[in-house]
């Protein structure tokens, strides 16, 4: 196990499924619907089809082995015995003289009842103990003990005995292998339909009325075929694989009578003399047995397409080269002589694999510029790129996401042009990250004191004792009340807002010069997110360094921060001093999402509404890109992209903030 | 004043726990709720806002005190009672994506409720499906659609068309639009009003957002650790808040939120 350290845990609370679902969060998609039926999708399938291909030659071969066999099962010459294939004998002749190709027919229809029986019996005694479990408590007391009793019984032993009592039945041996396997697929079954029982939806349909019964037939059932699919796939496998075994061990099929089973029994008692005869049956049993997965795998992928939103599936480009270097005042840019420049990110372009694999921007031409000690706050709305902005200073993007333009000067340095490593080197001790889910940068095997005092060893090289007592310190510096006792505790033990505190001293641990805190607030009670906000206030003052606040909460940003970047569907469209963009906004998104705050309404009158939602990457405007939702949009809007402009202190990225432009108010 | 559509009086729900005693989640809870008026339900996580929500609608056992709908008791409702009551009682969640089916195309979502009612026909059915979705304001193709190819906004729009095939009198929401974006939020909060004003329906609104209970609703209920510590008329309470809970519930609201580029700072002497 790799001990925490201050960067790590950051990375950890990055790969949140919050995070990779963000660019993809909003807008309209309503594709044309219209979706093929689930045969239709399942050709699509490639693999499947062979599979399916290849079983269903297998069932036909088997169901009219009478009329497709060139031989009879125990029609032998024994003047060719093992003989190599020729052209009576197309996959040769076994020790007795018996043409290889007729018998594998016939042993296919012996393997194939077997593997059915298994399956059905399996399913019919897995599925409705599996759901019944699931969705009644009572059911599950005695269901799951019972399961774990029956999966302890060794499977060959008991089918031995079912065996010698039904005087070598293989069917009851199969039966019986059903039986034995249905406790692994009830706990699948239990397992898969306790996590949709817990979803809302069930919850609703109970509302308006629906029983056990039909709760778990419409509603759970449906969602647990994919893995009930696959695993019956894998049930069937097993099957096959005991059925050839059992035979192999001539315990089921009687003797002359053809079966996979005894056929490589046959092949490696003569092994010796000719070795071919193990080709075709070993093939048969193996092909068949890969089959069985394929489809099982094939039709739980086709399945779930009825329903799911297609994936992107290709893979992205490697990264393409910077864009063109550019001279240009940043978004943000403050008076010169200031303090020194921290961070600058400049004409930042961001792309994630889109549909059909084109690259899909999710960040366009983001600039601005942090100064040391500065709070800066990012507002928008899901899908405007705020997080995927923080990510890309952190250099923490999720996988496939790539730097298409653009630079991130961190002390001055091109962090896009770092290693690797050097990047690592600069999470933790130069910019720290404080996310939206504090449990997720702890990790519960350790106390709150052991992850702090490891990642301040980490950063500065201290021994043991030293780093100790500088978690402490932290944990104080946290205003955490006995930051002693906190210190020994563990994740679990923590409340959300105690959480909270504690990822924050973890992120000071490195001595940070830029905080990067995403959402800081929003999972927690209202009265704590006033003290975690009160504390980052208190902090920057204390310490000194810089904090940029990624937030949709107007409230938050204008509590800590000085200066603003509103964020509109990949591109930064205002920037200034928060308290003149909250009371005279330039751009008409940024005056629309102040409108839409319910904590600043009439009750009674209407919220100000901006029509539709965030256009998803991939499908933004040539122009502005909140023309489609814009109250003041002109057609010069949507001709060409629109530059920033404005004042060295406000900004806006709206031709009505351009002076050439004058601009009639409407009501 | 005429009786209340609904009528909570020292409600106690307890959750039984592995080791030691019974945790109550509720304890001792009374309120009342009107035809056609919006209650907002506010607290922290942890005190028993969503327990409350969950004890009418019957998905948790109630262990004190009595739930009184329309005149009757329904504290114990059965299977049967309960299906009865769907068509008067339903229910938004807060998640847009867990509370919808993604196996089902809308359609079918919206229809099985009005199905196990079994009183009414199939052209029916599609009819109220239809007039649900329009009056949320979504097509109707969309009820050929899976949840997936919606947005967050549309999925919740799509929750209360479902709550609403049912023409109930009191839907309870809980946490409704906190999963949603400033500018969604704005949407789904106009149409809860529209379809109070139109439909005459009435709300239980739970929800940890101060701001947006203000804005919506016209009594509050402040939960704290399972009892009502205050309760009385939206702004009566928000603007003189007796108990310490509700005092620190509203200062924590950020100040900066409270500076508007479009409408006055509410007054109290504005409206009525």
């Amino acid at each position: 196990m790799t001990a925490p350290s201050g960067a790590e845990p950051a990375a950890r609370a990055l790969t949140g499924a919050e995070l990779a679902g963000a660019p993809s969060g909003a807008g309209p998609v309503i594709a044309p619907s219209g979706r093929p039926g689930l045969a239709r999708r399942l050709l699509r399938h490639p693999l499947a089809v062979g599979a399916l291909l290849y079983l269903a030659a297998v069932v036909v071969l088997a169901i009219f082995a009478p009329v497709f066999a060139p031989y009879g099962p125990q029609e032998a010459d024994l003047t060719r015995v093992l003989a190599t294939p020729t052209a009576d004998h197309w996959l040769g002749t076994d020790s007795l003289g018996r043409d290889i190709a007729s018998r594998l027919m016939f042993g296919a229809r012996p393997a194939l009842t077997g593997v059915l029986v298994t399956v059905l019996v399996a399913a019919v005694i897995a599925i409705p103990i599996g759901l019944s479990a699931a969705l009644s408590g009572g059911a599950d007391r005695i269901v799951s003990p019972l399961v774990d009793l029956l999966m302890s019984i060794p499977a060959i032993v008991v089918l031995l005995m079912v065996l010698a009592t039904f005087d070598q039945e293989l069917l009851a041996a199969m039966a019986a292998l059903g039986v034995l396997t249905a406790p692994g697929l009830v706990r699948v079954v239990r397992a898969a339909a306790l996590t949709v029982a817990g979803e809302p939806y069930v919850a609703a349909a109970r509302v308006y009325g629906f029983g056990r019964l039909a709760i778990a037939l419409r509603h759970v059932l449906p969602r647990i075929t994919g893995p009930v699919l696959v695993n019956l796939s894998l049930v069937a496998a097993t099957a096959l694989l005991t059925e050839t075994g059992l035979n192999f061990l001539g315990l089921g099929v009687h003797l002359p009578e053809a079966s996979w089973g005894g056929m490589v029994a046959d092949a490696s008692a003569a092994m010796n003399q000719q070795n071919w005869m193990l080709v075709p049956t070993g093939a048969v049993v193996a092909g068949t047995v890969i089959a069985l997965v394929l489809l099982g795998d094939g039709v739980r992928d086709a399945a779930a397409e009825g329903w799911a939103r297609p994936a992107a599936r290709a893979r992205p480009p490697r990264a393409a080269a910077a864009g063109p270097e550019r001279d240009r005042r940043p978004d943000n840019a403050a008076p010169a002589d200031d303090p020194p420049i921290l961070l600058r990110v400049d004409g930042l372009a961001v792309a994630v694999p889109g549909p059909g694999g084109r690259p899909a921007p999710v960040i366009d031409d983001v600039s601005f510029d942090l100064r040391a000690g500065e709070t800066l706050g990012i507002v928008g709305e899901s899908g405007c790129g705020k997080t995927m902005t923080g990510r890309a200073v952190l250099g923490l993007l999720p996988d496939g996401t790539h730097v298409t333009g653009g630079s991130i000067r961190i002390d001055g340095a091109d962090a896009t042009a770092m290693g690797r490593r050097e990047r690592a080197g600069l999470r933790g001790s130069t910019i720290a990250f404080v996310s939206q889910e504090p449990m997720a940068a702890l990790d519960p095997l350790f106390t709150v004191g052991g992850h702090i005092a490891e990642a301040v060893r980490v950063h500065t090289g201290a021994g043991r004792a030293p780093a100790r007592r500088r978690a402490v310190e932290l944990l104080g510096q946290v205003r955490l009340p006995d930051p002693e006792r906190v210190a020994k505790m563990y994740p679990h033990q923590l409340s959300g807002g105690m959480a909270q505190r504690v990822a924050i001293a973890l992120a000071l641990a490195g001595g940070p010069r830029l905080l990067i805190a995403d959402e800081p607030t929003t999972a927690l009670d209202v009265t704590v997110q006033a003290e975690i906000l009160r504390l980052l206030r208190t902090l920057q003052r204390e310490t000194g360094m810089a904090i940029l606040l990624i937030s949709h909460d107007w409230g938050a940003v204008g509590e800590l921060c000085e200066r603003t970047l509103v964020m509109y569907a990949g591109q930064v469209v205002e920037s200034g001093p928060t308290a003149t963009i909250v009371t005279a906004p330039r751009h008409p998104y940024s005056e629309g999402l102040l409108a839409a705050n319910p904590q600043l309404g009439t009750p009674g009158v209407p919220l100000h509404v901006m029509p539709g939602g965030v256009p998803a990457p991939g499908e933004w405007p040539p122009g502005c890109h909140f023309a489609a939702r814009c109250p003041y949009m002109t057609d010069e809007c949507t001709a060409h992209p629109i530059a920033v402009a404005g004042t060295d202190d406000h900004r806006s990225r709206c031709l009505r903030a351009q002076p050439a432009h004058v601009i009639e108010a409407k009501p | 004043m005429t009786e209340p559509l609904l009528s909570i009086d020292d409600l106690t729900v307890r959750y039984p726990r592995r080791r030691g005693g019974p945790v109550t989640a509720l304890d001792g809870v009374s309120l009342t709720a009107a035809h056609g008026r919006t209650v907002g339900l506010v607290g922290e996580s942890g005190s028993g806002k969503s327990t409350l929500g969950k004890a009418i609608l019957g998905l948790v056992p109630v262990d004190g005190g009595s739930i009184t709908f329309d005149g009757r008791d329904i504290t114990r409702a059965g299977r049967r009672e309960r299906r009865e009551l769907s068509r008067q009682i339903q229910v938004v969640f807060q998640d847009p994506y867990g509370s919808l089916n993604p196996v089902k195309p809308i359609g079918r979502t919206l229809s099985e409720p009005l199905r196990v009612q079994r009183t009414i026909g199939t052209r029916d059915v599609r009819a109220r499906v239809l007039e649900a979705l329009e009056r949320v304001g979504l097509p109707a193709t969309a009820a050929d659609r899976y949840p997936a190819e919606f947005s967050g906004g549309q999925r919740q729009r799509i929750a209360i068309a479902r709550a609403l095939v049912m023409r109930p009198r009191l839907i309870v929401c809980d946490e409704p639009v906190s999963a949603l974006d400033l500018s969604l939020q704005a949407q789904i909060l106009n149409l809860f009003n529209e379809l109070k004003a139109d439909l005459g329906v009435a709300y239980l609104f739970i929800s940890h957002d101060l701001g947006v209970v203000r804005y919506l609703a016209d009594e509050l209920v402040v939960l704290y650790h399972g009892s009502v510590v205050e309760s009385g008329a939206t702004r009566s309470v928000y603007d003189h808040p007796r108990a310490d809970y509700t005092k620190r519930l509203i200062a924590a609201i950020p100040r900066a939120a409270q500076a508007n580029p479009h409408e006055k700072a509410p007054s109290c002497s504005s409206e009525s």
